[in-house]
């Protein structure tokens, strides 16, 4: 962390506060570094290499309005008054503006300095240049400060001498935009030739002419009215430093524990069944990756025919990696679906959770289009659903929510989503209900599972308990069902489908056997034996006497039809040719035998059976190999593709962090306020122009890729740099736009 | 984790582990709410329903309590979105009620004005309402109470009739209890029905339904309609009432094809009031020919649609519905909650078989080898005929014969649906035969011969499944019928399940062909059997006999 006076507080040396953002950063050391690479992510892409290339893109204007939309209300009212206040500002001049006690600024100061919003000691605040501009012309509604500004006793009395008629004028303007359009204003008025509001109050200099067309209220006059009704000057509602509280009343937590555990079970168990099916019936994708909506109705026929919580299991399930397609055509479970099935239940669960927290994709947000499609990707998902759960979350566990007063918080945690408020209101419509679904909130209410996913723990032990164990038995009726009483194991489960047909899922599931599924049975392979083998190892009630009869039914009629194995078949029209092959020594080793007549089949290749019958004297010949017995192919995977768990992320940040300072220290250490970015640089280079030094520039190229050029600097001008590159002897100009850093010296050799 | 009998699925069914030490207690703390719809022998399903839930909050249940039932009982932690959904589907039942105004009559009164707003602003009820009184309060056209009903139920707003009912023309009817007394579920079920005005009794075939309609019609002391499906049945109800009640056989009419008497309890058939002539029902009179103050639809699960149309304006009566089960197999379960009311009692039949009631029965199938002529006969013959060929074929005859043999001296009841095929049986076993144009009389004075033991064997044809009281078969073999319908199964079953009092167990046999479509049907009876809890087994014929 960096502390206030911006030096490292191993570096005893180091005790001049830093002059740039350029000498703060490089002040920071590997923690904090890391902290701000977490803090925006967008600066480790590129790689920058050094500082001075991380403090230009750090300052580059799409940076810094992301880092600014990051911000929660708080720490951008702060940015917003510095942005008010001249440069240099301290935290006493902020308090002017806020009306809160210092720590509740100093807080927020700290937070946009870990940010790099800001630089400078407390007593010296620096708003980045970028930052300073995000916020526009008039930040808050109020005019830059006035070079001689009017004292509040001089603001008080112009304010009673021009009397009431003024005020309508003046309120337009208080929140801003304090500029108004008026003929003539930059003519001298006396207070006795004042006729109209707007003539008293430039008279009474309460405003002050711009240009010939525009009259602005004085920043002095605005803060002096603000201040009449509150001591936050900064805009009609004041802002509080601290996010609101949401209250409810308390829900049963045993109810709630049991309800939670209820839903995360059934969605693992739901999960494994549209998986399962997709197994049975790879879907085809659409042209836009996604899954047509009738093949989602058609799964979500196994759950109800709830197309929503359907698309809802897909999404999750594709997040999770458990399917997945390796060609783009069709859809498949992929290998880590069959690892996952053998988890314990709380790991599958966690492993759904955490697949849909960090999704980059509004899950609910397919059912108007298809699962999976490419559409649904929303870069901000992920922040959003941590932030609205998290707001959730600060009710504590058990309170039964509003779900209106979610997007009051989360408004706070990010004005910037709060300005969109119909949107906002959606995408807490659906992730409510997909923590629903996911038992992360149950019966309105947030459950011990939800920090659990938030703050990425294992899920506590008692709820662990309250998922079942598999059972790999079930109990098998006279009706022809078969019951689980709880969650099976996955092998079970899936042989259970293919012999029976599941017909109701949830805590349990019932199977029911029928002449169709038991021949499903026999089509896989399975012999009447097998089959009863299987259930009885796996029945805790043994076969009962209808189902027996069903087997052996079903198995009766299967034998009408037989299928045996040859390798190749010989069609022979003469009965006496076929007598006389068949007794040939040579049909032994062929193994031929007759079928029907006039079939003769091998277990001989075909190439084999023609080259010995040739051998015999006759002339055979081959028939291409249709009708050949069908071999079972192994179940088709797509391959695995895991998301990136959030250590990884962290892991990222910290190797960023290591590589830029690594980077860094290898270059030598210029004197002090000697490497700059271009926001101090074009000075140093104009006095490089004057002595004729050589520079290392920092460039990047129409394609933003950074680059690095030395150059002995002859002129600045034109919007370039003009000068002669030191090795070659070439002229060179380089637009200043793409300069991104500039380091005084001899380059290193 | 709870080790508790049930265990709750997504898609509202409940399982019941019967063998678990705590599950009589569940099957009873679930009963009110969750119908029960398979009950084989190790795990019982019961289903939640929107009007299984409604049923329990017109007996006075509310949702905490079937939350904490389920709870209580769910071996695993039970989903929240089913909790969620339970407590929202009871929370609908009662917003709305009828009620009688002291000035502006019968109006539709709601705790909930969006709900009220929601209602009066569908299309659907256009017509049954009349003018708004104030904001929970709206005029019900009286002659539209059911239908609003019927409407509201599928709103899903179902409205709780607080109405009253007219006592109608009083008639002295006293249960006479001599040489034999009411049941305690009985009496139960009658008490029930009373106290919550009109409803439907749920007793399996044998428990006495026409007792309870007795205790009923002696607790209204009223003029009563009865409606039964046919004329057989019409005849035992009235020999029940005068055996069971004060009634002399004077006082209750006959209001069938053959007979239009209307006198103080009078008991008509389906057919003839559903008898249409010109396009008009000629027989609905009989609704107004008396003051009606009770009317008690019998087999309710089979109540015809015009019944239903024509209850709907009778809702100013108390209305008893008897049934052995409430599922309908058109689907009509709703209308039934509606016109004439929630389900105000129900025993399942294991219970009262457990209980020594009725007779437990064992099934058998009957496994028949056709003979290779038979089968070539039958693998080639058109699809439409081959379910006929099936049933009738002659090599189940002989083991039909050799069954009956098996268990001579036993009364026994031999029945089909093929007339060729149960004439042929009925010579070869010397038996009488009854058939559809078998009179009245020559079936009656039959099956007076079997009760009274004079005879011990009846070959039946289809005709005579419905409401027929044989209590003393103990054997009935089934060689063909209309498989498939889940009512059939239970009024052929039904006859044997009537309390012997050798406490002998009854059997019902099925002869099936082997490998045929008959056996294809045949699945569905076992299907069903198994589900209603009966030892199922299947046997070669040989075994058989």
């Amino acid at each position: 962390m960096i502390n206030s006076s911006g030096r490292r507080p191993d570096d005893d040396f180091a005790v001049t506060p830093a002059r740039t953002l350029t000498e703060a950063l490089r002040a920071l050391d590997q923690d904090q570094l890391t902290e701000l690479f977490r803090l925006r992510p967008d600066l480790g892409y590129p790689l920058p290499r050094h500082i001075g290339e991380l403090v230009s893109q750090a300052t580059t204007s799409v940076s810094i309005g992301r880092a600014i939309e990051a911000l929660n209300a708080w720490q951008l009212a702060i940015a917003g008054g510095l942005a008010v206040l001249a440069d240099g500002a301290t935290i006493d001049d902020l308090r002017g503006l806020v009306g809160r006690p210092r720590p509740a600024i100093s807080g927020a100061i700290e937070d946009l300095r870990r940010r790099a919003l800001l630089w400078g000691t407390d007593a010296d605040l620096h708003l980045v240049r970028a930052a300073r501009d995000h916020f526009g012309s008039y930040p808050a509604g109020l005019a830059p400060p006035s070079p001689h500004p009017l004292t509040d006793r001089q603001i008080d009395t112009a304010l009673a001498a021009a009397g009431d008629q003024v005020r309508p004028v003046l309120d337009r303007l208080l929140w801003g935009p304090p500029t108004g359009t008026v003929r003539n204003a930059d003519r001298t008025i006396r207070v006795a030739d004042a006729r109209t509001p707007v003539e008293l109050l430039l008279a009474h200099r309460l405003l002050r002419p711009l240009d010939r067309d525009t009259v602005i209220m004085p920043q002095e006059v605005a803060l002096r009215l603000r201040s009449a009704t509150s001591d936050y000057l900064l805009g009609p509602e004041p802002v509080s430093p601290a996010a609101p509280m949401i209250t409810g009343r308390a829900a049963s937590r045993t109810v709630i524990r049991s309800a939670s555990a209820g839903a995360a079970n059934e969605i693992v168990h739901d999960a494994e069944l549209i998986i399962s099916d997709l197994d049975a019936h790879p879907r085809r994708l659409l042209r836009d990756s996604g899954i047509s909506t009738r093949d989602v109705q058609a799964i979500s026929r196994a759950l109800d025919g709830r197309v929503d919580y359907t698309g809802f299991l897909l999404e999750a399930a594709s997040a999770a990696g458990l399917i997945g397609s390796p060609d783009r055509i069709t859809v498949l479970p992929t290998t880590e679906f069959d690892r996952w099935v053998t988890l314990p239940g709380p790991d599958r669960w966690l492993r759904l959770a955490t697949a849909w927290r960090d999704a980059d994709r509004y899950f609910s947000s397919t059912v108007e289009s298809h699962p999976l499609s490419a559409e649904a990707v929303a870069p901000r998902a992920p922040d959003n659903r941590r932030l609205i759960m998290n707001a959730a979350a600060s009710a504590g566990v058990g309170t039964v929510i509003n779900v209106d007063d979610l997007a009051e918080v989360t408004a706070w945690h990010r004005p910037s989503a709060g300005r969109h408020a119909q949107q906002l209101a959606v995408v807490i419509g659906w992730t409510w209900q997909e923590a629903t679904w996911l038992g992360l909130t149950a019966l309105g209410a947030v459950t011990d599972l939800l920090p659990a996913v938030l703050d990425d723990r294992p899920v506590p032990d008692d709820l662990a308990g309250l998922f079942p164990e598999p059972l790999d038995r079930v109990i098998i009726q006279s009706d022809l069902t078969a019951i689980a009483q709880g969650p099976l194991e996955a092998a079970v489960a899936s042989t259970l489908r293919l012999l029976a047909d599941q017909e109701s899922r949830g805590g349990g599931a019932v199977y029911r056997f029928s002449p169709g599924s038991v021949r499903r049975g026999f089509d896989s392979g399975w012999a009447a034996a097998e089959i009863s083998d299987w259930l009885i190892r796996h029945s805790a009630t043994g076969i009962p006497q209808p189902l027996r009869y069903l087997i052996d039914d079903v198995a009766r009629q299967h034998g009408t039809v037989r299928v045996g194995g040859a390798a190749s078949y010989l069609r022979i029209e003469d009965p006496a040719q076929q007598a006389a092959i068949l007794a040939h020594p040579e049909a032994a080793r062929l193994q031929l035998r007759s079928i029907a007549p006039g079939v003769l089949v091998s277990g001989a290749d075909p190439e084999e059976v023609v080259q010995a019958l040739r051998g015999l004297g006759l002339k055979p010949a081959a028939e291409d190999d249709q009708g050949r017995l069908l071999t079972t192919r192994p179940p088709r995977r797509a391959g695995s593709r895991r998301p990136d768990p959030p250590e990884r992320r962290q892991a990222a940040a910290e190797e960023i962090a290591a590589a830029v300072l690594a980077a860094d220290r290898r270059l030598p250490r210029p004197p002090a306020g000697a490497g700059a970015s271009v926001d101090d640089g074009l000075e140093s280079l104009r006095r490089a122009a004057e002595r004729a030094e050589v520079v290392r520039l920092g460039l990047v190229d129409g394609n933003g890729r950074p680059s690095t050029r030395e150059l002995r600097v002859q002129r600045v001008g034109d919007g370039a740099v003009h000068g002669v590159d030191p090795g070659t002897g070439e002229t060179v100009s380089v637009p200043i736009a793409r300069i991104s850093g500039v380091l005084l010296g001899d380059p290193p050799n | 984790m709870s080790q508790g009998p049930l265990v709750v699925q997504s898609d509202r069914t409940l399982l019941l582990e019967v063998d678990h030490p705590d599950a009589p207690a569940c099957r009873i703390a679930i009963a009110p709410f969750a119908e029960l719809e398979r009950a084989p022998e190790h795990i019982h399903t019961y289903r939640l329903t929107p009007l299984g839930l409604w049923n329990a909050r017109a007996a006075g249940h509310d949702a905490e309590q079937v939350v904490d039932v389920l709870l209580t009982y769910s071996r695993y932690p039970v989903p929240s979105s089913l909790l969620v959904d339970v407590a929202d589907t009871m929370d609908r039942y009662g917003r709305l009620r009828i009620e009688k105004h002291p000035t502006h009559g019968l109006v539709l009164v709601s705790t909930d004005r969006a709900v009220l707003t929601e209602v009066t602003k569908s299309a659907r009820v256009k017509g049954l309402l009349g003018a708004k009184i104030d904001d929970d309060t709206v005029v019900v056209h009286p002659s539209e109470r059911g239908h609003l009903k019927q409407v509201l139920l599928k709103l899903g707003w179902p409205a709780e009739d607080l109405a009253g009912y007219v006592d109608g023309e009083a008639h002295a009817i006293d249960l006479a209890e001599q040489g034999w007394h009411l049941r305690p579920y009985q009496k139960e079920a009658a008490e029930s029905f009373w106290h919550g005005g009109s409803g439907v009794v749920v007793l399996p075939c044998g428990a006495g339904k026409t007792v309870v309609g007795a205790a009923s019609m002696a607790a209204a002391k009223a003029t009563t309609l009865i409606l039964v499906t046919n004329t057989v049945s019409a005849r035992q109800w009235k020999d029940e009432l005068v055996r069971r009640t004060s009634l002399t056989a004077d006082e209750i009419g006959e209001y069938s094809g053959a007979r239009k008497e209307i006198r103080p309890v009078t008991i008509a058939t389906y057919q003839v009031i559903t008898t249409k002539r010109g396009g008009i029902h000629p027989h609905l009179e009989l609704f107004d020919a008396r003051d009606w103050g009770l009317i008690i639809y019998d087999e309710v699960h089979l109540l015809p649609a015009p019944v239903f149309r024509m209850t709907a304006d009778l809702q100013a009566r108390r209305r008893l519905g008897l049934t052995a089960t409430l599922v309908r197999e058109d689907g009509r379960e709703g209308d039934v909650f509606s016109l004439i009311g929630p389900k105000r009692y129900d025993a399942p039949w294991k219970d009262l078989e457990q209980q020594g009631y009725i007779a437990p029965a064992d099934c058998v199938e009957v496994r028949v080898t056709l003979t290779d002529e038979e089968r070539m006969t039958y693998a080639i013959a058109e699809e439409d005929v081959k379910y006929r060929l099936a049933s009738t074929a002659e090599s189940k005859t002989e083991v039909v014969v050799d069954l009956v043999n098996k268990h001579r001296g036993q009364p026994t009841l031999v029945i089909g649906q093929y007339v060729d095929q149960l004439d042929d049986l009925a010579e070869r076993l010397g038996a009488p035969l009854i058939k559809g144009e078998t009179t009245v009389r020559q079936r009656e004075k039959l099956y007076e011969q079997f009760r009274s033991g004079e005879i011990d064997l009846l070959v039946v044809s289809k005709v005579a499944n419905f409401s027929i009281d044989l209590p003393s078969a103990q054997v009935a073999i089934q060689v063909s019928g209309a498989f498939g319908s889940r009512q059939e199964e239970a009024q052929r079953l039904g006859r044997l399940l009537r309390p012997k009092g050798s406490g002998t167990t009854a059997r019902f046999y099925a002869v099936v062909a082997r490998d045929t479509v008959d056996a294809d049907f045949a699945q569905h009876r076992q299907r069903f059997l198994a589900e209603q809890g009966y030892a199922y087994r299947i046997l070669d014929a040989a075994d058989a006999v």
